[in-house]
């Protein structure tokens, strides 16, 4: 039982001589063979974990040879007797070529990023992404010294407008939750203050 | 009020690891110590290389307290009241030179105590130690072993000494009146802190809580390798933060920390692993911090460290503030 009584009528489908059937045919092949070299790509994304936008980059050219690979093969296997057997002449030719287009169509893109345009949230799954945010909000080393710093874990922790709320207002250093109601005021209710610059003054004089 | 110079004619005598004090009996207010001490040395056919100030190792604790008080100024290292004096006096405190290999000869070191804010200055009120109803007012030296100083090097003798720079009322002067229109003293109370570096941190995680209790002007740091000398490779990073994440003062490289103090109070020299941070800097206080009702970790020390083994050794210079007495009349 083969599918080449269904298939071989839609790609001999041509009104007006112009080959709607066979372009829909290899057009559906495509499908399959994206789908196999994005899923290439992804995997090499979340198996090598990538931390910084340079391995995100280096991962991604991996991926797309992986996946020329891959489609490559699937390609010669579509060809094969059994298969053709199974599916017919014009459907195993549409699969394989639909994989090899797949292939070189997904192969340029991925060869040619670089880790200035990568960006990280395409590059991997969510939960990758997931584990590297949790990384930088432990303010652990993630390549790029500041991504280290307290101040980078706060801004992380808002949108720009926001981090009025993720940093304190100047006058809260040490301030009235320890115990001096006039620190942050001008200088001169500072009792404390002026208790020294009475003292130096007293020590100048 | 009056100044008055006055030399304490009992010393603290050399006896290998015990603590020694000179009792000072005296009234006003202490604004200064001048410390001198004479380490009579031996040195073997071989010795350990030293470094300049191998021979404070000789004292390895200093202090000045009386009953019912903070110790008013203290030390865990005599290095630290050297670098300490050093730093405040632009490089001008004492050390002699050990007897070469082989001979024997006397050590001489001296340098001042001065809590207050201005150095020079033997009558600056701004930090003062009040001497009136205190009882076992002591200056005490806590002597190190007779091989402290290092190896082929042998303590046989020494002899500690003080001069007491201190302000006094006049007579009939009340003490609101001398330090009108201020109604508090500010007391020096230093805080010695040691801690040991016990891993190799980075990204200024090996913190340590600033103390509390007191206000804090400035902390005063050495760094020393697990082989106890001076390095500036075993702290490489410090910051100081708050807890809510915000670091006002951040020193991204410990050498040039080192080599800003130098600048900063006129040095000579930039001695490897001493450091000095002002906690004026973060709000333009002269008093510091005021941690006198901060919680444990309201501010943290935050540094990394390139080895482990080795100790930092910090003088937290804190200052509480008094009540005027206005029974107290000269």
């Amino acid at each position: 039982m083969s599918a080449e009584k269904f298939i071989a009528p839609v790609a001999e489908f041509r009104p007006g001589d112009i080959p709607y059937g066979k372009g829909l045919l290899l057009d559906l092949a495509l499908i399959p063979g994206k789908l196999t070299a994005t899923l290439m790509r992804q995997l090499v994304a979340v198996f090598g974990k990538p931390t910084t936008a340079e391995k995100a980059a280096q991962l991604s050219k991996i991926g797309g040879v992986l996946g020329l690979g891959v489609n490559s093969f699937l390609a010669w296997l579509f060809n094969r007797g059994w298969f053709r057997r199974l599916v017919g002449e014009t459907g195993s030719e549409a699969l394989a070529v639909g994989m090899v287009m797949a292939a070189i169509d997904k192969l340029y893109p991925t060869l040619t990023v670089s880790a200035q345009d990568t960006d990280l949230s395409d590059a991997v799954s969510n939960k990758a992404v997931d584990k590297l945010m949790a990384a930088i909000g432990k303010g652990g080393a993630v390549g790029s010294p500041e991504l280290g710093s307290p101040e980078l874990s706060s801004q992380l922790s808002g949108f720009p407008e926001t981090q009025s709320s993720a940093f304190a207002p100047e006058e809260s250093y040490a301030g009235p939750e320890l115990g001096s109601p006039d620190l942050g005021s001008p200088e001169a209710e500072d009792p404390v203050q002026e208790l020294e610059n009475i003292l130096a003054q007293k020590s100048q004089s | 009020m009056l100044p008055r110079v006055t030399p304490i004619v009992e010393t603290a005598d050399w006896a290998a690891s015990k603590t020694k004090s000179i009792n000072v009996r005296l009234t006003g207010y202490v604004t200064q110590i001048d410390v001198a001490v004479d380490l009579s040395v031996t040195a073997a056919t071989s010795t350990a290389t030293t470094t300049t100030d191998d021979p404070y190792k000789a004292m390895s604790a200093l202090k000045f307290t009386a009953s019912n008080a903070h110790d008013w100024i203290s030390f865990t290292d005599g290095r630290q009241a050297y670098w300490l004096s050093y730093i405040k006096s632009q490089g001008n405190a004492t050390v002699g030179s050990l007897p070469s290999a082989g001979s024997s000869g006397t050590v001489t070191l001296q340098f001042s105590v001065h809590p207050g804010n201005y150095f020079g200055k033997t009558d600056d009120l701004t930090r003062v130690i009040p001497l009136a109803g205190k009882t076992n007012v002591q200056f005490q030296v806590t002597w190190g072993a007779a091989s402290a100083i290092g190896t082929g090097y042998t303590i046989t003798d020494a002899s500690l000494s003080i001069v007491v720079h201190r302000m006094i009322l006049k007579e009939g002067e009340s003490e609101a009146d001398a330090f009108a229109p201020a109604k508090y003293m500010l007391v020096p109370r230093y805080i010695p802190v040691t801690y040991s570096i016990d891993g190799t941190y980075s990204n200024y995680t090996f913190i340590k809580n600033i103390p509390t209790g007191a206000y804090i002007r400035d902390v005063f740091l050495m760094v020393v390798d697990s082989s106890d000398v001076r390095s500036n490779s075993d702290v490489t990073k410090i910051q100081v933060s708050d807890n809510k994440g915000n670091t006002p003062v951040k020193w991204d490289s410990w050498t040039k920390l080192v080599n800003f103090i130098r600048s900063r109070f006129y040095l000579p020299s930039a001695p490897a692993g001493i450091g000095l941070l002002q906690f004026r800097d973060i709000e333009g206080k002269d008093y510091g911090l005021d941690m006198t009702a901060a919680s444990e970790g309201d501010w943290k020390l935050e540094m990394s460290t390139g080895a482990s083994g080795g100790k930092i050794y910090c003088i937290y210079e804190g200052a509480d503030m008094v009540n005027i007495n206005p029974t107290v009349v000269g």
